[in-house]
Parts: C-alpha cells; structure tokens; sequence
C-alpha cells in the first residue's frame, strides 16, 4: 500500500508556538466556522525554543526507537504505515533512507509538506483545497485511552509530554504528532497530475489498473478493510464528539474526514497565515546587536536618495504596460481572476435556445411593413417509382434506359434517380446524389425568384358552356334522306359539284358542276330535269360552273350560274303559264343581247350577248338545251357565290375579284343594264345585298364596308378580324351577318350591336366554303373543306337587349374530302327545316329532320 | 454712351433671351419637376443584384450569405423593368430591410478584423495572429429565427428543408470542408428531433427509398415531412459549394434549436439535454428529475386515455353517413340486414384510391402497441426505434442502452435482415416472429398488422409502396390487395384495372363457385356498359358540339387541362401494361416451371423402374424376359425399333433417306 510512505515531520515539533488572531478566525467562511468550535488557540505565549526543540527530538527519537520496536514485535498490518512513518522520520535526518527517496529530496527542499502540498495544483485554491488529504483519523484523546494500540499509546504519550511542556502555547491536539499528510497518493486512482476539471464532461476519473474507468463517487466502496474500519470508528467518534468534518475528495471520490489538525491547517491557510500550526509567525525578537555599538562607516552617514522616496517609475511603466494589455484584451481578467480556466478558452457566445414564440406574434405581425412573404414550394412527395422496392411496373425497361439517357436530367421522368428493386434493406446503398439534390434545393431556396401564382382550381367541365339540349331544340337536319346522283364524266370520275340553288318554291334544286354542266333537279324525286352544258366549246374540260343562284321572286323561272368569265341567264321553264309569261316578259331585252346604254367604263367590264347555242345535244333524253336565254361576258372570272340577287328578283350583283374598280357591278335583268358602283380599285372577296333596304355588303381585305346604294356613301364598317372571306349571308332580318373564312373562323355580326363580331367561332377544321341562314327556321349552317356541314340553331330576337341565341345541334359528315376540297356548297330549302349539301366528292344530298 | 439720352431706358437688344418675369422656382413650382426615369413604379419597385450590391455595398459573397441567413430571395415582377433577358430582381423593401440589419455590421467587422489577423501572419508574428484569429468577432443569429418566422407554426411549416439538410449534414464527415463541430451539432439535433417526434404523436408515415427514408410527422397540425440518407458515405460532388450549404445549416441549426426548445418544455422536458450512449430515443425523453418524470408519466398517460376515447369515438364514423352501420358489426349482427354489409362494402369500394386512403382509417391507431420488438444489429436502429416508438411499440436492440436482452421472452418480433437466421438465435424463446425491417414500415404505414409470412428472413418481400398516393393516380396491385385484406376480403382484379388479359387469365383466379355467379352478372352488366356508351357517346357528342361555343381562352385553358389529364392518363396505362406484361410471364414463368417439375418427376420415375426392372432381372430370371432375351438384347432391339420408327417418319416426311433412295434408283435406271 501505497499509504506506508509517509513523511516523517518530527522534527518540526519543536516550532509549536503558534499565535492565530481571533479575528481572521471570525472571518473564515462556512468551513472555518466549524473549526471555531475548537479551542482557540491560546495567544503565542513565549516559548524557550532552544530548549524545546532540544526536548522534542529527543522525545521523537525515543518514541521512534520504541515505534520501531513495535512493529518489530507487533507487525500489525494496518498501523504499519505509521510506525514506518516514525521509522522513516528518524532516519530522515541522516538522509540516509532508500525507501522514499524523492519525497525526502522535497523535503529538503521545501522543509515543509504543505507547501509541497500545494504545488500540486498551482492554478487553483479550491482545487488545493480538495487535493488535501488525511486518510487517518486524528487520534482524539477519548480513542487513545480506550484502546491498548501500540501506535496510540506512542501518540499518546507524545500528548501528554507535549502538554507537560509548559512551553507549548499552542493547543496541543493540534500539533502535528503523526505526520503530515504525503503528497502521495494511495487511492487507487491512476490520472496522475492532471487537473481534475478535464474530466468533468464525464461520469468517470481515470482508469485503474485493470483499465476500466473508475466512476465519479464509486470510490466510497472500493476502500479497503483498514479503512473501513477507521471509518467505523470515526463514526463512533463523531458520535462522541460533533467535531466531524468531512470533505469529498474527488479524484478518489470518497469522503475524507480531516482531522482537527489539518481543519486549523486550512483556517491558518484562509486567514493568510502560516500554514503550520508549529510555526512561530512572530519569533521573539532577538537583539543580537542592538547592544553592540555600530562602527562609524564610510557610508553610515549617508543621506538617503530622493529616489528612494518617490514612486518608481520603472513600476508605472510596467502597469501602464499591464494595463494597456488589459484593454487590448491580451489579458483575460476572466482568467486572471480564475472564471475562465485558461486564456485560450473562448467566451461562450448567448446564444442559448430559449422561449422564443409566446404566441403574441399576431399584433407584431400587422406591424410589419415588408412585402409578402412567399413561401418556398414543397418539395413533392416521393411516388412508389423511387422506392427501394417497387413493383416491377415502375423499373425502367432497356430501351427506356436508353431513352433517358439520351434526354435532359430535367426532361427524365424521374430526374436523377432511377428506380431500381433491391431485394432487402440491407443491400440498399448511399444515394449517390444525395448531397447533389439537397444542393440544388438550397440554390433553388435562395436563387430562384418567386413569384406568386393562383392555382387554377377548377373542373375542365365547368368551362363547356351550358347550352340547351339540342332535342329540345327541333327541328334541324338529322338524316340523309336523297342524293341526287349526278352522272360521272367520260374519264368515269364524278364531277366536283360547286355551286347549289334552291328555287323560291322549294320544288327545283340546281347544281353546277365542275364538268361544266348546270343541272336541275326535282327536289322531291331526285329526277334530273335539265341539263346545260356552259362550256365554251363542246368537248373542252375547260368552265367549271362556280355559282348558280335562281332568281329569289317565286314567279320568275330564272336561273344564272357562272362559268370562268361568264354568266349565264337560264330559263328554267318550269313554271305555269302564267309565270312562264312573266318570266318571258323579263327576259325579254336580256334575250335580245341587252338593253344597251351602258356607260363606257361599264362597257370595258361586261359586254350582254345572246346564247349561241351552237349544236349541243342534251345529255339525255329528259334533259333539255333550251333555256339559255344571254350571256354576259366579264373580264375576269367570277368568283365562287359571286352572283347574287336582290330581292326582288330584277336586280342582281356579279363579282370578278380581280378586274379592279370593276369587280364589283350590279344589273338589271328587265332592262338588260349594268352599272358600277364604285370608281375605284378595291379588294372585294365577297358581296351581298341587303333584302329591304338599299344597302350593299362588301366584304375585302379585313373589312366588311356597307355601302348605301341611293346615297352612294358608306354607311358602317365591320371588323371581323380574319384573313379572306369566302361566304357571306345575311338574316332574313337584315341584322344579323355572318361570315364564313379561308381562316377556318365563322364570325357572327350583329349589325345593331357593334362593329366588332358578336362570336366567332372556328370549328372546322379546313376552310369555310359557304355559311347560310335558313329563310323560315332559326337554322345556320356551314360548310367546309373538312367535308362537314355544321348545323346551328340561331334564334333572333327582337328584343335589342336580349343577344342572338346559337346552339350548335348537329355536325353532318356530309362529304369526304378529294383534294383539298370538302363540302363546297349548302342551301336551306325555303320552306322546310331541310338542307342541301353538295361536295368535291360529286354527291349532292338533301338532309332532313325526321 | 454718347447717344443715350437721359431719363430714356434702354432698350435690350434683340439678341437677348425673352424672360418672363417668373424666376426659375415660380416656374417650377408651376410646371412641376421633370421626373427622373426610374423613380416610380416597377423600375422604383425591383432592382437588379447588381444594383443591389451597388447599394450595400457588399460583395456578392456577403449578399449570398446575408440573403440565405435572412430569408430573402429574389421575386419576379408582374413586368420585367429590366431589358436583360432572365435577369434577377429583388424588392426594393428587401432590400432596405437588408441594408438595416445588424449581421451587415458584423460582417464588416469581421472582414476588418481578419485584415488584422492577416497583417500579423504577414509580418510572421504567429503568436499574435494565433492570439488574434482566437478573438475573432463573433455573432449570433438568434434574432433572425423570430424576424423569419413570426410565429412557431411558420417555423415549423420551413423545417422539411432545415430538417432534410441537418439529417444530411449529420452523415457527413466532419473534416475538410465541413466542420466536426457543425456535424456534432447536427447529430445532436437529430437526435432532439427524433424524441420531439415521439413526443408530439410520432411519425405518421415512413417510406424507404433509394434517395434516403422518408418520414412524415404531424406536428401541431403541421405536417412535416423530411428525408434521412442512408447511413454511408455519402458522395460529395467538386462542383458543389459547400459554403453555400454550410450557411444554411447554420441557420437551420439556430432555428431547430429554438424549435426543439419550444417543443421540449412544451412537453415539461429540459432542453438542451445531452445523453450519452446509445441511450436511444427513450433515454432522451426521459426527465432527468424524477419529479419532472412523474409530471411527464402522467402527462403521457393522460393523452394516452383521451386518445383511446377519441378511438372509441372515431370507431363509429368510419363509414359515410349515408350507409346504415351501426357500431361493430358483433353487436348488431341481428339487426343488420345483409344488405347493409353489402351497402358498406360499395361504399368502400367506391372510395377514391387517389385520395388519400388512410383518411378513413383511425389515424391514432397504436399499431404495435403491446408490441415488443427487438432490432438485431444490422438493421438501422434509429429508424426502425422511431417508428416503433411513434406506433405504441416496445423496442430493443443489441448494444449499448438496450432495456431488454435478445433471449427475452417478452419479445414479440425480431426485427433481422440476413439472409438466413444464425445457429445462435435457436437459444432464444420461439415464440417470437422473425421478420424483415420491411413489415415495420409497411404496418406503419397501413395502418394494419400484415402478415407476417411473407416477410420471414430470406424470404422475396412483396414491394415497398409509397404511402403518399401517386401523382398520377396510379394504384399499384399490392395496395389494393392489402386494402381488401383490410376490409377482410380476397383482392380479386377487377376486369376494368385488369383489362383484356384479366378476362383471358383471370378466370383460373377465381374460384369456381364465385366464377358460374358472376358469369350471369358479368352478362348482364355488359348489356348494361353497352347502352351505358351509347349514352356516354351521345354525351360526348353533346359536349363536343357545346365546346364549339367556348370562347377562346377557355377552349385553350380546357385544352391544357386535358392534355394533363391526358399525360397522366398515358402514365397510368403505361404502368398498367407493364404490370401485366409482368404478371402473364409469372404465371408463364410458373406455369414452365410446374411442367419442368413434372416432367423431371416422370422421367425420374421412369428411370427408376428401369432400373428397379432392370436389377430384378438381373437378379431374378437370370435376366431374361418371357421371350427369352437378356437384358442387353431388350435394350438393343428397343433401340433398334426407335431407330426405325424415326427412319420411317423421316421418310414420310420426305427426308433425307428419301432423296437417296430416289438418287439410287435414278442409277440404276
């Protein structure tokens, strides 16, 4: 045991006068109040120190001589660290001793175990303070007397000689009789020198020798039965007499008695005195020379310099030096006054977490001036595709594979990740770009603008209007009910029909083809009645029909169609008598080769013929070549509907865009007359009249001007924003306009409202051929080059408040395309809720609403 | 001079400028200041990044910073005042509110003070720049957590990003680039979040993926959900700043320390608390003061019973008011009529796959409550602990801080990944289950205890299904069969989801009983589907005419929405003919294989009675058969009969014996 090597102090009993002051006794904190339950101290009384001294060692030596007899004789185990100790002490003086060699050095050295003591922790008192330790209870008189120990009867007797002594001033349990305490340890703890504050993160000191940490307050059951038992009777003792007092030594972690002695030690300590109590802080004063009579020197008169008398200034520079360090910082009066542990140690900054929201933010909140926050989007939740396991569905095939490969990270349905299936958990690896994403994300918290968008929440279906069923909005054409089969050309193929006319009565349709031929039909029988050939020559491709239109006046049989240049007038001759007459008398200047008195700008436009017929044969036997009743020739060709009659039957319009100011001329049937509206150039693509008033619709370019015929000024102008007109058709009304165009756009006007279209509508898919109002019904319909016929119902109302109603009712796949041509032409029946159609496709068919 | 004659005034010169009698600030007081461009409205609003550093003069290092510290991110104006393409804006209000921050200051402070430090090592004075670069000016970003978030729900509404980043950075090594200090506290945080977790009703969702674990918490009608990486190495890219994510996780770790802070004493826990060892979540949650303990024991237990009341109460809504259900179906089996199984069945059924499917579920159902379950040491146990522990389970582990030992009886499930179970665990009790990690998270995240069979060590584990409902509406296979597991049903693919193949095979699945019903039914309701179209196409049709009558803005918002529709749509029919090409070459696959198996049997077998007839004749008989052949002579004429037979076939055929019996005859014609 380690306890055995403890150092002798014998020799210093001898300085056993001590003089403590009252005061600083008083003053001593918690600790020393305790120690003030001791005796004090009486007052250094004068001690013969030479004799003293002279007495102490030879009793220690005695005592030593007899201690070492003891053990000799005794060998008891547990006092045995004391009878070396005496053994030790008395060979110490012949410095001749081989067992505690270096503790023997530092004595000579310091002459004092104390303060050797002390060095072991320079930096800190209180740490000193826990450093001491005894692990022998003071020997109290009481114990002394009770037991028959070698080594207490040797202490024993020390007292009483020491108490003899009347030299002795000081209280004598006091004075050290044993030892003092070693700076050796023997607990078992093995950290060596180190401050003890290095292990104050953790529940352990050190490590003992078996390596296992030795834990903090576990030391209490590591002691060993010697101790145990003074422990036992320090207890006893306490219980005798309360002067008890215990410290916590921390590096062994048990609880140290102190004896009395060491208990005045530390008050001596705290009240800045001599640590010993052996010590005689004031010797008496020994004049060895006062009552010598001091030589005269060369230097004994000397006056003392004035220097020696004024501060030094070598001091202030160096406080002046300490202090200018102190404000630098370069010394840390946290350190010098011992709150940090050392200089390096940082100042812990304040940021600990505390109460931060209390829920009285909102009021604080209103206060705030900064413009709305918006919040960074969430990243979206993962789907199954990236998850460890996932169905086979989600596991990219090959040629997926090589398709991402060849896209943007950004385009790849998964980005970065591909979805692979590990079998188990445990075969899952790091994420190769985990750090990478997480990146990203950061650089799009802080980079990327952000801005504030509505999400548009609502139901795709929600946007369809609600319209009236179109059931309850009978009657339209539904059903294929007759095709008028027009014969095929000598090549076999049919011929495109390109215009479409219905008479005023309803009974007569008439349909001009590309062969050249204009045909009559009965609507009711689909029997071609007549046929006549327009073509130039007999035999010759060359004069496709592009517009036929019957005279709107019921009484009057008169047909016009157009072929390239020209324009025909045809009598159909299917009327009654009476009508055939009226129709006669119409005819009757046209038939002659016109009427003449034409202007002469007119004149250089349109020249009036008669019809040679020229030897044709009818087609069959019911058709007929009869009826072509004059020709008028035009400079340019007519454009497709662009013959158009008033309403009144006598009157009509023809329009060959590319002639000029003369593109556009009106004339007159009963006088065989013609006339040019306008004087200058204009771009015209479609033309019509209005039914009751002297207006005239022109449509060009992207306007549609109406002209006052009696006035001869422009009265409106539309804006119906397309490319080219094609058809163009006025309500029964003359209110309503619609427009059909190249641009694939039906545009409604309503002439009351605005200049601007009341609706457009694009739903075909090819260009608009031709848009028509039914006369009686509250029917639209368009036809186009996709080869559909939309049918719409368009109720108009009087009411200028209340808009038009359009409802399309029905798409008829009336024709397939050949070229680029659809359905080329429609035409309401007048009287019935029933359409025409006719396409590039050769077929004419009427469609009605069963 | 000379000409001037007195008294007269003298006339300007024509030359002179006309000036009214307004001085030059009447006029302007009248007319107005000329305005300056960019003084008002958008160009005043939104100013460059450039202008901006202009402005605070700052480098763009300190701009970055100081914009991820404080929250500040460029917006996007209603219309660029900028002629640059694709140039960055910031509101001119962030920007002041930037300019006016005391961080500003200390990064000034901090630059001067580091010139210093600079200055000292130039001159070689190491001691002094040592000393210097000690004392450093710090800061604090504490005000920043407040002034960003206001109140504690926008803090907790911005932690996915701050708790995706703290987990990553908590997995990274703590040298070079990163600081081992920033990475300790990262753990640390982890930690205290993990146990928040627990203490504020645990995690709600989890799913594995290849990116890293995915959880989802509700806390305090918050929902927060986070990623944590797999625990490996993680790959660190050059190309990535470090700086930049490392001023984000010290805002993040300011901000979830005042969260968990707020979170912790909510629940009367101190905080921050260290725990040492491998303590586990539990460790942390539990109050060092055992008074604290008591109040916090007490606490749990109380929300424990409400939250069973409120299970009680919530057992009776599950199903829509319209269908007739009374409570549990034991107690009021005579009062309920078939019928009303039936109605609550169509009503589950009928519920949208898409939503959210856990909606009609008990979401404070404690799965794996009474529950003990033991996590062996190669599976990840902060996971698997944390939703254990957010579900009402008890956990264990190998190692440090474990409560309970792997040979404890108490143990319900052994929670293993190895492919097959070691020798040792034959010591332990077997009453326990063994099963992969997988089934935690799956339970979890069904909300339903799932059998367990199919998830045994080294056993193929069926797919790991994300538990938010894919964006595309795709319901993969095994989510609907566990749902109808749930509703204790068998999932029976349903001819829409199944499609042409799942009439063709899917009537072996069926069981024939089942299959002659639903025959008639099937008929029926395909009378029905036909006239069904025919009115949906009539629909069609009728709508088709109205959109002709939309206007043009809606046609095209219509149009983009189908086109989504249509997109995701394409998806889900993408899946779906994947699944089933995979399904047909399983049940090919297993089909092969079943005729493999047989026929190795039957040869087996065959080969055996050989033998066995073989050695009898060998034995008995003396080896001869009842024509008086050995063994050997059988076997050769058997030979020589199937050589024959092929020879004849081959002839038949027109093989090759034929064509040299021709050439042979042709030689000797």
């Amino acid at each position: 045991m380690p306890s055995n090597k403890k150092k002798g102090v014998s020799r210093h009993v001898p300085d056993t006068s001590l003089s403590v002051e009252g005061k600083s006794v008083s003053k001593t904190s918690r600790k020393s109040s305790k120690t003030n339950k001791l005796p004090p101290p009486p007052p250094g009384p004068e001690v013969d120190d030479v004799e003293s001294e002279v007495e102490s060692e030879e009793e220690s030596e005695e005592e030593s001589g007899g201690e070492q007899e003891g053990e000799d004789s005794g060998g008891d185990g547990y006092d045995s660290g004391h009878s070396s100790e005496f053994y030790d002490s008395a060979e110490e003086d012949d410095d001749e001793d081989e067992g505690s060699d270096d503790e023997e050095d530092e004595d000579e050295e310091d002459d004092d175990g104390f303060e050797d003591q002390g060095s072991d922790s320079d930096d800190d008192v209180d740490d000193e303070l826990e450093m001491i330790e005894t692990h022998t209870p003071p020997p109290p008189p009481a114990f002394s007397k009770s037991k028959t120990n070698p080594r207490s009867a040797v202490v024993q007797r020390e007292i009483e000689k020491l108490h003899d002594s009347a030299t002795v001033g000081v209280n004598q349990s006091l004075l050290h009789i044993d030892d003092l305490s070693s700076d050796d340890e023997e607990g078992n703890n093995t950290i060596g020198r180190v401050p003890l504050h290095w292990y104050d993160e953790y529940d352990h000191i050190g490590y003992d020798t078996s390596g296992s940490k030795v834990m903090k307050g576990a030391g209490e059951s590591a002691e060993d039965g010697v101790e145990d038992i003074f422990k036992s009777l320090d207890d006893k003792l306490s219980a005798s007499d309360k002067k008890k007092f215990t410290i916590y030594d921390a590096l062994n972690g048990k609880e140290v008695t102190l004896t009395p002695r060491e208990i005045e030690v530390i008050r001596r300590i705290q009240a800045g005195a001599y640590a010993h109590p052996e010590h005689d802080a004031n010797p008496e004063y020994i004049d060895y020379f006062s009552s010598k009579k001091l030589e005269v020197g060369f230097n004994s008169n000397r006056v003392e310099p004035k220097s020696r008398f004024q501060p030094s200034k070598w001091e202030a520079l160096q406080v002046r030096r300490l202090l200018k360090r102190l404000k630098d910082g370069k010394i840390d009066m946290d350190y010098l006054t011992g709150k940090k542990k050392s200089m390096q140690e940082k100042k812990e900054p304040d940021d600990k977490p505390r109460e931060m929201w209390r829920g009285d933010e909102e009021d604080e909140l209103l206060n705030r001036k900064a413009p709305t926050h918006i919040a960074a989007a969430k990243v979206k939740a993962p789907g199954t595709e990236e998850s460890y396991n996932p169905p086979g569905e989600y596991i990219p095939t090959e040629d997926e594979l090589k398709k991402w490969d060849e896209l943007d990270v950004e385009d790849r349905p998964y980005g970065l990740l591909v979805p692979k299936k590990h079998p188990n958990l445990r075969s899952v690896g790091a994420y190769e770009h985990a750090v990478r994403e997480r990146f990203e994300r950061c650089l799009d918290l802080y980079l990327a603008p952000r801005e504030m968008k509505r999400r548009l929440n609502i139901d795709p279906e929600s946007l369809v209007p609600q319209l009236p069923k179109a059931r309850d909005l009978k009657p339209y054409p539904t059903v294929r009910c007759m095709k008028y089969v027009t014969p095929s050309m000598e090549d076999g193929t049919m011929p495109k029909i390109r215009a479409l006319s219905v008479s005023p009565d309803g009974q007569w349709l008439a349909t001009g083809a590309e062969d050249g031929f204009v045909r009559l039909w009965e609507v009711g029988t689909g029997r071609l009645l007549r046929s006549w050939d327009l073509r130039e020559k007999e035999g010759e491709g060359e004069g496709a029909v592009n517009c036929v239109a019957f005279n709107p006046n019921p009484n009057h049989h008169v047909l016009l169609a157009s072929s390239a240049t020209n324009c025909y007038v045809i009598s159909t001759g299917v009327g009654n008598a009476e009508d055939s007459e009226l129709t006669a008398a119409l005819l009757s200047i046209a038939s002659s080769g016109g009427g003449g008195g034409l202007s002469e700008k007119v004149k250089k436009a349109v020249k009036w013929e008669k019809f040679n017929r020229g030897g044709r044969k009818p087609l069959s036997k019911h058709a007929t070549v009869e009826g072509v009743v004059a020709k008028l020739s035009f400079n340019g060709t007519i454009a497709a509907e662009g013959v158009k009659w008033h309403e009144k039957g006598d009157y009509f319009l023809t329009l060959t865009p590319s002639t000029g100011a003369s593109c556009v001329l009106i004339h007159q049937l009963s006088k065989g007359n013609s006339q040019q509206p306008f004087g200058k150039k204009r771009e015209v693509s479609a033309v019509e009249f209005h039914g009751s008033k002297p207006f005239l619709f022109v449509a060009g370019g992207n306007v549609v001007r109406i002209y006052h015929l009696v006035k001869q000024t422009m009265v409106k102008k539309l804006y119906p924003n397309c490319k080219y007109v094609t058809s163009m058709n006025l309500h029964s009304t003359g209110d309503h306009l619609i427009l059909g165009t190249l641009d694939r756009k039906t545009i409604w006007f309503d002439l009351d409202l605005s200049d601007r279209p009341y609706k457009t509508m694009k739903y075909h898919e090819k260009a608009i051929r031709g848009v028509r109002f039914s006369r009686k019904y509250p029917l639209m319909a368009s036809c186009a080059d996709d080869g559909n016929v939309n049918v719409f119902h368009s109720t108009v109302y009087d009411d200028l408040m209340r808009n038009p109603l359009i409802v399309p009712v029905k798409v008829i796949r009336a024709h397939h395309q050949v070229g680029r041509l659809g359905a080329t032409a429609i035409a309401w029946h007048p009287k019935l809720p029933w359409i025409f159609t006719a396409g590039a496709d050769g077929a004419t068919i009427l469609w009605q609403d069963i | 001079m000379g000409n001037r004659v007195k008294g007269k005034t003298k006339k300007k010169s024509i030359k002179s400028a006309i000036s009214s009698n307004v001085g030059s600030e009447r006029k302007l007081s009248r007319m107005g200041k000329k305005l300056k461009k960019g003084n008002a409205g958008l160009a005043a609003t939104f100013i460059s990044r450039s202008s901006v550093l202009k402005r605070l003069q700052i480098t763009l290092k300190d701009f970055r910073r100081l914009c991820i510290l404080k929250g500040i991110y460029p917006r996007v104006p209603s219309k660029s005042p900028g002629k640059k393409k694709g140039q960055t804006f910031y509101h001119i209000k962030d920007v002041t509110f930037l300019a006016h921050e005391p961080l500003l200051e200390k990064f000034r402070e901090f630059k001067s003070y580091m010139k210093k430090v600079r200055k000292a090592a130039g001159r070689n004075e190491k001691d002094e720049a040592a000393r210097m670069n000690e004392q450093t000016p710090t800061y604090t970003l504490n005000h920043l957590v407040k002034e960003r978030y206001p109140r504690f729900q926008d803090a907790l509404g911005d932690l996915d990003d701050a708790l995706s980043l703290v987990h990553l950075f908590s997995q990274l090594p703590g040298s070079g680039k990163i600081k081992s200090g920033v990475v300790a506290k990262c753990r640390e945080l982890v930690e205290g979040w993990n146990a928040a977790v627990v203490l504020n009703g645990g995690v709600k969702k989890t799913f594995v993926s290849i990116k890293g674990i995915y959880f989802q918490a509700d806390v305090q009608g918050v929902e927060v959900r986070w990623l944590v990486p797999h625990s490996f190495t993680q790959n660190t890219p050059e190309d990535v700043d470090f700086r930049v994510m490392g001023t984000f996780v010290e805002f993040y770790q300011v901000m979830l320390d005042f969260v968990l802070f707020k979170l912790f004493t909510a629940a009367n826990l101190p905080y921050p608390r260290k725990i040492q060892g491998g303590g586990g979540i539990r460790e942390m949650l539990r109050a060092k003061d055992e008074g604290v303990g008591e109040a916090i024991g007490e606490d749990i237990g109380e929300k424990d019973k409400s939250k069973k009341s409120k299970k009680a109460t919530d057992n009776t809504i599950v199903i829509p008011s319209s269908v007739t259900m009374g409570g549990d179906e034991d107690d009021d089996e005579e009062d309920e009529a078939e019928g009303g199984l039936e109605g609550v069945q169509e009503a589950l059924r009928g519920m949208d796959y898409s939503a959210d499917t856990d909606a009609n579920r008990d979401d404070n159902v404690d799965i794996f409550e009474g529950l003990v379950f033991f996590i062996g040491r190669e599976v990840p146990r902060t996971i698997c602990e944390l939703v254990i522990l957010s579900h009402g389970g008890k956990v264990g582990w190998e190692g440090q801080g474990s409560t309970i030992l792997p040979n404890d009886p108490v143990i319900t499930h052994f929670i293993v990944d190895r492919p097959k179970l070691p020798a040792t665990f034959k010591n332990y009790p077997k009453e326990r289950e063994y099963v992969q990690p997988q089934w935690v998270f799956d339970c979890s995240n069904f909300r339903y205890l799932l059998p367990v069979s199919s998830y045994g060590v080294g056993k193929a584990l069926p797919p790991h299904l994300s538990p938010w409902a894919d964006q595309n509406g795709y319901v993969p296979r095994y989510r609907k069969e566990v749902d109808a597991m749930i509703r204790g049903e068998v999932y029976v693919p349903s001819p829409e989801s199944g499609g042409e193949d799942s009439e063709d095979e899917g009537e072996e699945d069926v069981p024939a009983a089942e299959g002659t019903e639903s025959e008639g039914e099937e008929e029926e309701e395909e009378d029905e589907e036909k006239v069904g179209r025919e009115v949906k196409s009539a629909e069609d049709a009728e709508k088709d005419l109205a959109k002709i009558m939309m206007s043009k803005k809606a046609k095209r918002l219509y149009g983009r929405m189908q086109y989504g529709i249509k997109e995701k749509q394409d998806a889900v029919d993408l899946l779906n003919a994947k699944r089933r090409k995979l399904e047909r070459e399983e049940k090919k696959d297993a089909k092969k294989r079943k005729i493999e198996i047989i026929t190795e049997k039957e040869e087996e077998e065959k080969n055996e009675k050989e033998k066995i007839g073989l050695r009898k004749q060998c034995i008995g008989g003396k080896g001869r058969d009842e024509k008086g052949r050995t063994a050997v002579k059988q076997k050769v004429d058997r030979l020589k009969d199937e050589r024959k037979k092929l020879g004849k076939s081959f002839d038949q055929l027109g093989g090759a014996t034929m064509k040299k019996q021709k050439k042979i005859k042709k030689k000797k014609a």
